[in-house]
């Protein structure tokens, strides 16, 4: 009986507590970065669409002039392209993107010293995202609110790629090994 | 098979599910993740999401006025910076200035009126509505009888809003007072001089030697980032401050004893020849006297009774007198308190010996003339009968039994407008919530100490709770809507002026450079920009006398050169930095900065010499119990070598308690201090002991 007692505990906290914790919710439209960036893409790279703005602000996810610059009319044949147009861009209105690495409103995170000064690749935090063919769907942590991105995708949070986890602990490592200085304001404004 | 499950059974699969649990992320899976649903409970303030943006604007925390850059989100300001190359403030911007956006959600922060219930405890207090709140002032002080009964105290009487209290207080005879305390006095140079040519300031940007007696250049006095980094500053001071340690040089002087080397070393200037004595007896209705009383004072006699040695007496004397344009201050921290008034005289005095009253880089004549006000030590004891405290007064550390002296007793009424109860306003009776930082368009003028006037505007960069009222709306509400009580049309009344005198220069962010003032200002600074005011070209020596008005002035700066105070036992010594001087309401944030930096653990600490600690019985760390006559506070002890024997440093100010979970607390450290008759509370004799 213990033993089943302790499979079915680990059952549970392996397997259930992930189904039970995340809620699945898709994307309100595809998108395949590879088809725009990858090397049988389109020939952009990266900071076409997530640019730093003149002030060095990080300005994050495009807003839809951008897809407009080159999606006024439907160029291919593909059902998200199409909507994209139609739903989106035509009737000027923003695409409601769910953000995989969106942190806490109490987590300050500029872009620039990370990218410019440290010169760190998009990769090392966001791993392959750039490459990807579509969108997987939004896994929204229920009791926290936050996208399991921030977690990791292991829901032991010992993940095995550098890429794997947004949160504090992950941040402090990542900065004790390149040896910066940190205290807590830096990051909590 | 029939197999049931028996007790033992049942207890090893809860241990063994136990025991899986451990070892699954269940538990702390759920354990972090019930953290962060705390931070995500609908109450909690959140920032909208949105456009983000920049706006120019100016800080006002403090007199200061800094410069700042301000972001918003969604119209929400959530990031403070300091604007580079700003005239006021250099760059410069202090913990506080960085988290003002945050004292909008201070835990102390009024929405609606309250009125003070003392019979249920004397913090206890009741909201009510604005309309009764306004009905009530306005019957107390319609209740408030005879000249001089209603009394309005300011911090920074050079505002648009000050020029409204005046208008308030005409029509009933009352007084308007400037808050004691402050940075620097001019009190006592205005009564050096026979006929002032107005208000004055310090050009401490083009000083070569600057001769400190206590003022924190290097934290923030005066205007910030004003002070160039070849300044040679000779800092006087008992406390190890920080200014004190990364001076030229740091004069150590025995507490109480500046009046006494400010004309020691006069003695040197005089005897050695670098006065132009023919002029200073010219302009000098009392240069004789004076002579003759810093010629009695040897250097010697000053090293004995200072314990500073004769050599640096003369190496400091000789580097102000030599080294120009030089600048003396009698200057002090915002909680430390004024210089009694024999000790600024003896301060101020030698920069006339020195010739600095004039030319750049000395005491230069401000422009716009300077409001009438009186000081709190001038009115009768017990006169007023009703205090309105304007939201100023809250960021200043005095002892509160300045003003309750004043009071007419128990049937006296305050009225405070404040945007949190806390500090002053625990003092007052009623409480008209006014609105916090960036609520209102609030006007930022020069602080006292800056060498030209200047105007600027702090810009409403979020909508104030509702209820809460301008001050510039209650103060016309107080004064029955009476017409031309408009702060807004006042405001652009002053600006028109500036505008008609095609004077001074106007900065603007964006651009980062001043340029001379043409066309539009009002949208100028609607946008940010900053004007100041040109500088008068001449400023000839006007006649003075050096020891101050009065039959007995030789007499009692006599008395205060050669009487050593409080020869015997230990003396208690307040300072506080400025902003958070007084014990009102901080950024919770800058708070945690305070906490995790060098500064930490100062607030409600006492800082002591090993011996004289040991000697009391106190040990490093613990805590102790100071008595004064005007109370007992226990404090943390901090042992600190370089703390003169025999002398206690405290820092005035929200203890480290009320850093973080705010509870109003009435009166700090600083009610523990003795007024001298000057209305200075620099020294106070202290009993110590083991708590």
């Amino acid at each position: 009986m213990f033993f089943a007692g302790l499979a079915g505990a680990l059952l549970i906290g392996w397997f259930g507590l992930p189904a039970a914790l995340y809620e699945r919710i898709e994307q309100p439209l595809q998108f395949s970065h590879a088809l725009h960036c990858g090397e049988d893409g389109v020939g952009m790279s990266c900071e076409d669409c997530h640019a730093f703005a003149d002030d060095g602000r990080f300005v994050g996810i495009p807003g839809i002039e951008n897809c407009a610059m080159c999606h006024e009319e439907v160029m291919g044949e593909t059902e998200s392209e199409r909507r994209l147009v139609e739903e989106y861009i035509t009737p000027g209105r923003e695409i409601p993107w769910l953000v995989y690495a969106r942190q806490p409103d109490n987590a300050h995170f500029p872009h620039a010293p990370h990218v410019v000064l440290a010169e760190l690749p998009c990769a090392r935090c966001h791993g392959p995202h750039g490459e990807t063919t579509e969108l997987r769907p939004f896994e929204r942590n229920r009791l926290s609110g936050y996208s399991r991105d921030v977690w990791g995708p292991s829901i032991s949070g010992l993940g095995t790629e550098p890429w794997e986890g947004m949160k504090m602990s992950d941040c402090c490592a990542c900065h004790k090994k390149h040896q910066v200085v940190e205290s807590c304001l830096d990051c909590h404004k | 098979m029939d197999r049931q499950v028996t007790r033992r059974g049942f207890l090893a699969l809860l241990g063994g599910g136990a025991v899986g649990t451990v070892f699954s992320p269940l538990p702390w899976k759920l354990l972090d993740d019930a953290a962060i649903w705390t931070q995500n409970w609908s109450w909690l303030p959140r920032l909208p999401r949105g456009e983000v943006r920049t706006h120019a604007s100016h800080c006002t925390l403090c007199p200061a006025g800094c410069g700042i850059s301000v972001r918003t989100v969604g119209g929400e300001p959530f990031g403070i910076s300091p604007i580079p190359g700003h005239p006021l403030s250099g760059g410069a911007l202090c913990p506080l200035g960085f988290a003002a956006h945050h004292m909008a959600y201070h835990p102390c922060r009024l929405t609606d009126p309250i009125r003070r219930v003392r019979e249920r405890g004397p913090l206890a207090h009741v909201p009510i509505a604005m309309s009764e709140a306004i009905s009530e002032a306005r019957a107390w002080i319609g209740a408030a009888g005879g000249k001089g009964a209603v009394a309005v105290l300011d911090a920074r009487p050079e505002r648009v809003i000050s020029t409204l209290y005046r208008w308030l207080l005409e029509p009933l005879g009352g007084v308007y007072v400037a808050a004691p305390g402050g940075e620097a006095s001019f009190d006592a140079l205005d009564e050096m001089l026979i006929d002032p040519p107005g208000p004055v300031g310090l050009d401490l940007a083009a000083a070569r030697t600057c001769l400190s007696f206590g003022a924190p250049l290097l934290d923030g006095w005066g205007s910030p980032g004003a002070l160039p980094g070849d300044v040679h500053i000779i800092q006087i001071e008992t406390r190890p401050s920080r200014t004190a340690l990364h001076a030229g040089r740091w004069l150590r002087l025995h507490p109480g004893t500046e009046a006494t080397l400010a004309l020691g070393i006069a003695h040197v200037i005089l005897a050695e020849g670098w006065a132009n004595e023919p002029l200073l007896r010219e302009r000098g209705a009392d240069f004789a006297t004076y002579r003759q009383l810093a010629l009695d004072l040897t250097p010697a006699r000053t090293a004995e009774l200072t314990g500073i040695g004769e050599g640096e007496i003369r190496a400091a004397a000789r580097r102000f007198a030599q080294e120009g344009p030089s600048l003396a201050l009698a200057g002090t921290d915002p909680g430390g308190g004024p210089l009694p008034r024999e000790a600024q005289l003896a301060v101020w005095g030698l920069n006339l010996l020195v010739g600095s009253f004039g030319p750049p880089g000395g005491i230069v004549r401000r422009r716009a003339p300077a409001a009438p006000r009186r000081r709190l030590g001038d009115l009768p004891d017990r006169s007023i009968q009703l205090l309105l405290l304007d939201p100023s007064v809250t960021e200043a550390a005095f002892p509160w039994s300045l003003v309750a002296r004043k009071l007419a007793g128990d049937q006296a009424k305050v009225i405070s407008l404040s945007p949190y109860d806390a500090g002053m306003a625990l003092r007052a009776d009623l409480v008209l919530p006014a609105p916090a930082p960036m609520e209102t368009r609030d006007e930022v003028t020069a602080p006292a100490t800056a060498p030209a006037d200047a105007l600027a505007l702090s810009r409403p960069l979020r909508r104030p709770p509702k209820g809460v009222l301008p001050v510039g709306e209650m103060l016309r509400q107080l004064a029955g809507e009476a017409a031309g009580f408009d702060y807004e049309a006042l405001l652009r009344e002053k600006v028109a002026a500036i505008e008609a005198s095609a004077r001074g220069s106007v900065y603007e962010p964006a651009t980062g450079e001043s340029t001379p003032l043409s066309g539009d200002l009002t949208s100028a600074l609607e946008e940010g920009a900053c004007w100041v005011d040109e500088r008068p070209a001449a400023w000839p020596l006007p006649e003075f006398r050096l020891l101050g008005g009065g039959a007995d002035a030789r007499e009692r700066m006599r008395r205060a050169v050669f009487e050593r105070p409080n020869d015997a036992g230990l003396v208690l010594m307040p300072w506080g930095w400025r902003g958070a001087a007084g014990a009102g309401a901080l950024p919770q944030v800058a708070a945690k900065l305070y906490r995790e930096s060098h500064l930490r653990g100062e607030a409600d600490s006492a800082r002591i010499h090993p011996e004289t600690g040991r000697s009391a019985g106190l040990r490093d760390g613990g805590r102790a119990r100071l008595g004064t006559p005007a109370g007992f506070r226990e404090v943390v002890v901090a042992f600190d070598a370089a703390v003169l024997p025999g002398v206690i440093h405290v820092a005035t100010g929200p203890a480290n308690s009320s850093f973080g979970d705010v509870e109003p607390v009435l009166g700090g450290l600083v009610d523990l201090c003795r007024i001298d008759e000057s209305g200075s509370w620099r020294l106070t004799p202290v009993t110590v002991g083991e708590a």
